[in-house]
């Protein structure tokens, strides 16, 4: 990292990526918040810890997110405390509740859903289907293979369907 | 893929699409600060190595402080030869023995070496010298009643009450860390 300009590109391209990696991880704002700035700050003091024969600066940047999200979790579990009945509550669907996912209520309901997935597959979902990168790209940040990947992603979404399918019948 | 799958998946697309939130603007203006205060503080490396360098060859370079000499405190002792021929040694007076044994305990060389071990206290809440900055150590006679206003728990009642210390004053002029020196350890 030379000079502030470069910073500034590659701050304006990653930031809120990198941001909303953290919010769909943890579903606190000032933890994205917290993690967007020790992910740049990192940048900031070791420019030679990027290495691009590795990857790309996503991939990098990313994989410094993983590991304060965390770290942050592992820290405050109070994100796995969400009241079964409260959920339920909120999720209005009528019918098919898969079919009325669009809706904001329950988009709400399925970000819920999201955050009490157990962290490994909430990762594969997270950055597969919300931030869409490739399945390489995943299996780069999270530091396994892509086979890995593709399981816990299909296991996670499975995992969704049953919570979602499980509360409308509440 | 399942059709409940696929439900799945655009849902997740549309949940990523409406989300909106995103760093606050201040953040990338605290970033860019910390970038050019990293600059300036890292960024002179020739003239921080040329700096290091020209100091460690000044005290390679340096010639020897001369050695402290002290009166003897005892008359020098006559050769063995003539010792061997001379009647016995008369006691020493108890005034000399004192002084010896004074001598043996608290050299000037191991108090100085003892007062440089001490270590300097951070002034609690005062702000970090930089590697750049100036700083001075100057010894002074303060009244217990700085050292609570800077922070320290001091016991006792009497906030008039005066301790000797060295101070690190830097470079703005304000106090950064203390040393106290020990009772008896004053030059």
């Amino acid at each position: 990292m030379s000079d502030a300009g470069e910073f500034t590109e590659i701050y304006r391209q990653h930031a809120t990526p990198v941001y909303r990696f953290a919010l769909h991880m943890s579903g606190s704002e000032a933890v994205a918040e917290e993690v967007t700035q020790d992910v740049f700050l990192a940048l900031i003091r070791q420019p030679g810890g990027y290495d691009r024969q590795r990857g790309n600066i996503a991939g990098y940047l990313y994989g410094i997110a993983r590991h304060m999200v965390h770290r942050h979790l592992a820290h405050d579990r109070r994100f796995q405390q969400v009241d079964e009945a409260d959920d339920a509550e909120q999720f209005l669907a009528e019918g098919d509740p898969l079919e009325d996912l669009t809706r904001s209520t329950e988009l709400q309901a399925l970000q819920d859903a999201v955050l009490r997935l157990p962290e490994k597959y909430r990762e594969a979902i997270v950055l597969c289907d919300l931030q869409e990168l490739s399945y390489e790209s995943a299996a780069s940040v999270i530091g396994c293979a892509v086979g890995t990947v593709r399981s816990r992603l299909h296991r996670g979404r499975g995992m969704l369907i049953a919570k979602l399918q499980a509360r409308c019948t509440v | 893929m399942t059709g409940n799958e696929r439900i799945l998946i655009a849902a997740l697309k549309a949940m990523a699409a409406v989300e909106t939130r995103g760093p606050s603007p201040l953040l990338e203006q605290k970033l860019l600060q910390a970038m050019r205060c990293k600059r300036s503080r890292w960024g002179r490396p020739a003239g921080l190595a040329a700096l290091a360098a020209a100091l460690t060859l000044a005290a390679v370079l340096r010639p020897p402080s001369e050695k402290l000499t002290f009166p003897p405190l005892l008359p020098a002792s006559p050769p063995a030869l003539l010792i061997s021929e001379r009647k016995p040694v008369p006691p020493v007076p108890k005034t000399v023995k004192r002084l010896q044994v004074a001598r043996k305990r608290r050299p000037i060389q191991k108090l100085v070496a003892e007062r440089e071990q001490d270590p300097l206290i951070r002034i609690p809440y005062s702000a970090s010298l930089d590697p750049t900055d100036r700083a001075e150590l100057v010894r002074v006679s303060m009244p217990a009643a700085q050292l609570l206003s800077w922070g320290f728990p001091i016991s006792g009642s009497d906030p008039n009450f005066r301790i000797d210390a060295d101070v690190l004053v830097g470079g703005d002029g304000l106090a950064r860390a203390v040393r106290f020196i020990r009772t008896g350890a004053k030059k």
